[in-house]
């Protein structure tokens, strides 16, 4: 990462560094597109119901409908509207959802960066993404959508809490926060999930609790908050906040297969014959599209048990854990 | 002036003490106030890392990197304490507010004036 | 011109701008958000420096967690905490003004009139990272500060939540 620190670029460089970010970039448009296709027709189906299928074959153009649709829509702009931070907030809550993708190990070819804190980056950069929806839910000067941004806030800064320490038996493992090293501790032992079934279990929950699906869509609960935050939002506005949930999707079910599932690695090595970015995408577009299911088959949690969750459950299982994890590495070694 | 050097970091760390000073000698939100201390910290933080990274004498007389390294280990170390006890004393600060603020009704300092009367 | 210096001169300009715009603003929720972009930059500045670990925590604490806490913080404080420019008392603006400048000119002069020795080519490759600050961490000589930190933070938390439920004789 530093090399181009302590020098200049040639025009290929940049040429080369601009082209893999629009690959990328273009990569998790795609993905947005077709997963909100999924997430419909999962539902559908669950619901008995056929999901959208009247644009294009299968209703495979669906979306691209819509973001057309919501492109070219008169953009609505409420009188009491608080401007400054009514513009940026869509752009804030945008912005680092792109950025942790560049800590993401794909493949051992393709990686953005090789940051030693991997993963605390992630969760970091991520947690800015809560100041977009305050700033969002603040601005509208709309009650519903500031009851949506403080409940959002709230969850969002008590599950980093579990978030973090359920992945921290990883992290002891492997003895680094680098996600490359990682998967290589995974390379030379077993995957993660299998050492780590607890920490798994808590990280994925404060994960949905992250990504505000359900059981945890508590900030823009239709049937009480309209739509939370975003309420006052229209148009390409409206749009970059429903693009920054589904790729924080991707990118949440990225770093789920790069700690717990062993990242671009096949699950046995006889199947090795198969690209790694294969595998990678194969996992993780699993766990992107798993919260759909959560979400047409639980109910919505209520409020109050919202934190006492976080605090009384996942946090002492996290906890303990790590205590197990900690002893356990110790007598092996 | 071809690399950034100590001088550098030390003029912005100033510059921001600067700001945190004022910020904190004009405003009359607590909250607010409470921010600018924080930047005021925060400038601190930057002279450690600075003095820590480019720790001339330490460099110049020890030519093996070791202690070096040392240094800018314990230069980080002493940040991070600074960055807990800045959280601690925020998290106090903000739950002393409110609670002065269920008594006052209002966040502004000025109106803090028991003691006085 | 090296990367260096570019992001040097950015991230610099960030900061200041954003300090510019918070002592300049009216409405304490834009302070805030102009102080959250501060404490963004200066991230930025200390991984510039190579204490990665440190710019990385500084995003979780100050950007996540106290940026957040203030805007809880004006929220539940009354909704007027915004100030108008009558509010402040002229004199003492001037004062603060004055103290601040002349404290400014006296750093000034003290840092740029000192000859530090000059610095040895960095070695960027192997600076210290999370390992040897765990390491420092751990060792005999900082393991009591570490822990009375910890313990430190524990006390802070609790009584935080105690002082913000209002004590027991509310209930």
């Amino acid at each position: 990462m530093r090399d181009w620190l302590s020098g200049t670029l040639s025009a290929e460089q940049w040429l080369i560094i601009i082209l893999a970010i629009v690959v990328l970039l273009l990569f998790v448009l795609f993905f947005v597109v077709y997963a909100i296709y999924f997430q419909r027709k999962i539902l559908g189906w669950m619901q008995g119901r056929v999901g959208p299928n009247r644009v294009g074959p299968f209703g495979l153009l669906q979306t691209v409908a819509d973001t057309l649709k919501s492109l070219l829509k008169e953009p609505v702009i409420p009188k009491h509207v608080d401007r400054p931070l009514y513009f940026l907030a869509p752009f804030v809550a945008f912005a680092p959802s792109f950025i942790v993708l560049a800590v993401i190990p794909f493949s051992p070819q393709v990686t953005y960066t090789d940051l030693s804190v991997g993963f605390l980056f992630y969760v970091a950069i991520a947690s800015i993404s809560t100041l977009g929806v305050i700033m969002g839910g603040w601005s509208s000067n709309n009650k519903w959508s500031l009851i949506g941004a403080m409940r959002a806030a709230a969850m969002m800064i008590s599950y980093e809490i579990p978030l973090v320490m359920g992945a921290l038996g990883v992290v002891l493992l492997a003895g680094s926060l680098n996600l490359n090293d990682i998967v290589a501790w995974q390379e030379q032992h077993v995957w993660n999930v299998i050492p780590q079934i607890l920490g798994f279990a808590v990280f994925f929950i404060a994960a949905l609790a992250e990504l505000n699906r359900t059981p945890f869509d508590l900030s823009e609960a239709e049937s009480e908050l309209v739509a939370g935050y975003q309420v006052e939002y229209s148009g390409i506005r409206f749009a970059f906040f429903m693009l920054s949930e589904y790729v924080y999707l991707f990118a949440m079910g990225s770093l789920v297969t790069v700690l717990f599932f062993g990242g671009w690695l096949p699950p046995h090595p006889a199947l090795g014959f198969i690209p790694g970015i294969i595998w990678f995408l194969l996992k993780a577009l699993f766990f992107a599209n798993l919260p759909f299911w959560f979400q047409a088959t639980f109910p919505r949690a209520r409020v109050d048990l919202l934190m006492t969750f976080s605090w009384k459950v996942l946090i002492p299982l996290a906890l303990v854990n790590l205590v197990i994890t900690a002893f356990v590495k110790a007598f092996l070694a | 002036m071809s690399e950034i050097a100590l001088t550098q970091y030390l003029l912005f760390g100033a510059m921001l003490f600067v700001i945190g000073l004022y910020g904190a000698l004009t405003r009359r939100n607590a909250v607010i106030i409470l921010l600018s201390i924080e930047l005021m910290l925060m400038s601190a933080n930057i002279n450690l890392l600075a003095f820590g990274r480019y720790g001339g004498a330490v460099q110049m007389q020890n030519p093996d990197a070791t202690l070096a390294h040392y240094v800018f280990a314990q230069s980080q170390m002493f940040a991070l304490f600074n960055i807990a006890v800045a959280a601690a004393e925020v998290a106090v600060g903000l739950a002393i507010l409110i609670a002065i603020y269920r008594l006052k009704e209002t966040a502004n300092v000025d109106a803090y004036d028991t003691l006085r009367r | 011109m090296e990367g260096s210096m570019i992001a040097f001169f950015l991230l610099v300009a960030l900061a200041l701008g954003g300090a510019m715009t918070m002592l300049s603003s009216t409405r304490a929720l834009h302070m805030i958000f102009s102080m959250a972009l501060v404490f963004l930059a200066i991230a930025g500045l200390y991984i510039l420096l190579g204490a990665e670990f440190v710019g990385i925590v500084q995003v979780i604490v100050y950007a996540g967690a106290i940026t957040v806490l203030a805007v809880f913080g004006i929220m539940l404080t009354r909704h007027d905490a915004s100030e108008t420019a009558a509010e402040r008392s002229r004199s003492n603006r001037w004062l603060a003004f004055v103290t601040a400048a002349g404290l400014f000119i006296v750093l000034f002069f003290a840092i740029s009139r000192t000859r530090f020795l000059p610095v040895a080519a960095a070695d960027t490759e192997h600076l210290a990272g999370v390992r040897e600050i765990g390491m420092l961490f751990l060792s005999p000589d900082y393991i009591y500060t570490f822990e009375l930190a910890s313990v430190l933070l524990l006390s802070a938390f609790i009584g935080a939540i105690v002082m913000a439920k209002g004590g027991s004789g509310d209930e």
